[in-house]
């Protein structure tokens, strides 16, 4: 579907992407990851065509970016919201399904969008989270293989982003390629098949969210203790120790070894073991402070 | 086609009908202003050569007003509000979003030019042969393509109050230069030279000969065509420049 070769992106003095490579496969669901300006947009605007790399090659669906045929089978929900004056919600769909060849009907878009109950207001007067519902379904316009989403869910509230994950995992079932980024990154968390996080102009990882809890420090133990934290922060594998009041959070790159180490203490210094793998927003944050 | 023909439909209703700007500036104004000058301050000018000039005139006016105002923020907000990123993003070119912009624009002064002869015609019992109304309104339609490149041109900038304020600033002297408001005769003979050169003046001038049964001359034909020329060389221009930073 995508295919990115040594792609460098440079804005003046500044490289925002420097030589990165990616293929992308049909029905993967792939969550960007970076923090701001670390080039996520930057990247998705270059598959687009709407930016011309400094080095590298782009092809997406077998053509270069800027080739107008494959836009047919692409949708693309952008940061920005297409807020016309004066057009109400069903004129713009309306507006938008008349630039594809096979687009959805109006309808299906509304409800698509859980706008119907909004159809016939200005577009002007919707509220933000009813705009981005909006955006999403001018992106849904021409029933997309591939669908890109860049902070869809900003601005929503919780019901509306639910019902929004609710409708990607349906796009997800019916093998709909998506390449999403997101500030929620217990969105792309539960949604993407394939993590790729992106930090000084290259991808620090490509890979799932399993591979990238094991690579990364993915382990957490918690536990209660009165023992002070500088016990267990020289032990082998422990990464970081946090202590609040009696509980305690080791960052581990494995568990067993520490748990090992933990057994005789369970039930006299130690109590309410608990092991888990990090989430995303952990692994996320521990990355962006190295 | 249908692209175009559902873009020109609802282009149509948000940028003319269900602009009350439009209506007011392009439209009410010039009428007032027709109506003010013909009917009302009656007794200090003139006879029906004067209202069938007069006529002509508003009718130029609504079209300066129409394709450096209404054009100009139509195009602009469509590049503010997203539209023409979302055009990038989907199978639609942009020879297909700008001719459907024309062919509403088309519609729109073939539009203004009738409302606006057909109340003049009525209020000040003009009577003219069917050629003349038919090539006059003819011709101002034809010559309303250097204002829409006009128009098309403050677009390009990148602020809302500089659309504005260019706008304004180039279509009230071009009106006020074109002799739309009043004989450039009263004028001094340096704002009289510059007028003539610009590109209002001949097409108001011609339109009153055509109603007049009067001969133009050949030069304010070339005048407005020079102008079309040079004008559509600064769109390209300025829609290569864009297209260029947009890549940078």
């Amino acid at each position: 579907m995508i295919e990115i070769k040594q792609v460098t992106m440079q804005f003046e003095q500044q490289v925002v992407l420097n030589q990165v490579d990616l293929s992308v496969q049909p029905g993967e669901i792939v969550g960007l990851v970076g923090a701001n300006g670390a080039g996520k947009s930057t990247l998705i605007n270059l598959i687009l065509g709407r930016l011309q790399p400094t080095a590298g090659e782009i092809r997406i669906l077998g053509q270069k970016p800027t080739e107008k045929e494959h836009f047919n089978l692409l949708g693309a929900m952008m940061q920005g919201n297409v807020r016309l004056a004066r057009v109400s919600v069903i004129e713009e769909l309306e507006l938008v399904c008349s630039y594809y060849q096979q687009p959805r009907s109006v309808a299906e878009l509304l409800t698509l969008a859980d706008l119907k109950a909004q159809a016939h207001k200005m577009v002007s007067q919707l509220s933000g989270g009813q705009l981005r519902r909006l955006s999403f379904a001018l992106a849904m316009a021409g029933n997309p293989d591939l669908l890109f989403l860049d902070e869809p869910t900003v601005g929503m509230d919780v019901g509306s982003r639910q019902k929004f994950w609710q409708q990607i995992e349906q796009l997800k079932e019916a093998g709909k390629t998506i390449i999403v980024t997101s500030h929620y990154l217990e969105e792309i968390e539960h949604i993407a098949t394939r993590i790729l996080l992106l930090k000084d102009g290259q991808f620090q990882f490509d890979g799932d969210l399993a591979t990238l809890q094991q690579q990364f420090k993915g382990t957490q133990i918690r536990f209660t203790t009165d023992l002070p934290a500088a016990t267990f922060a020289k032990w082998p594998g422990v990464i970081r120790v946090t202590k609040t009041g009696a509980k305690v959070l080791l960052q581990v790159t494995k568990s067993d070894p520490i748990l090992s180490q933990l057994a005789p203490m369970m039930g006299i210094q130690v109590h309410d073991v608990q092991v888990q793998a990090s989430s995303l927003n952990e692994i996320y944050s521990e990355m962006m402070e190295d | 086609m249908q692209t175009m023909m559902v873009q020109t439909k609802i282009d149509f209703k948000r940028a003319y009908w269900r602009n009350p700007r439009f209506v007011i500036f392009s439209l009410l104004m010039p009428i007032a202003f027709y109506l003010l000058f013909t009917k009302v301050m009656k007794q200090s000018v003139m006879n029906a050569a004067f209202n069938r000039q007069y006529m002509v005139s508003m009718a130029t006016y609504s079209l300066v007003l129409n394709n450096t105002f209404t054009l100009s923020t139509l195009l602009y907000n469509d590049a503010r509000d997203g539209l023409v990123s979302l055009i990038d993003l989907s199978p639609t070119s942009h020879r297909t979003y700008y001719g459907a912009k024309l062919l509403n624009l088309g519609l729109i002064n073939a539009l203004t030019i009738g409302v606006i002869f057909i109340v003049a015609g009525i209020s000040n019992q003009i009577h003219l042969a069917w050629s003349s109304w038919l090539l006059t309104t003819g011709w101002l339609w034809f010559a309303s393509i250097p204002l829409c490149l006009i128009g098309i041109s403050i677009s390009f900038l990148t602020d809302e109050n500089q659309i504005q304020l260019v706008s304004s600033l180039l279509a009230f002297p071009l009106a006020i230069l074109g002799g739309l408001w009043w004989p450039t005769e009263i004028m001094p003979k340096t704002a009289r030279v510059i007028g003539k050169h610009l590109p209002v003046y001949p097409i108001n001038h011609i339109g009153q000969a055509l109603i007049a049964h009067q001969p133009a001359h050949l030069g304010e034909y070339g005048i407005t065509l020079l102008w079309a020329g040079l004008l559509l060389a600064i769109v390209v221009y300025l829609n290569h420049h864009k297209r260029g930073a947009m890549h940078a």
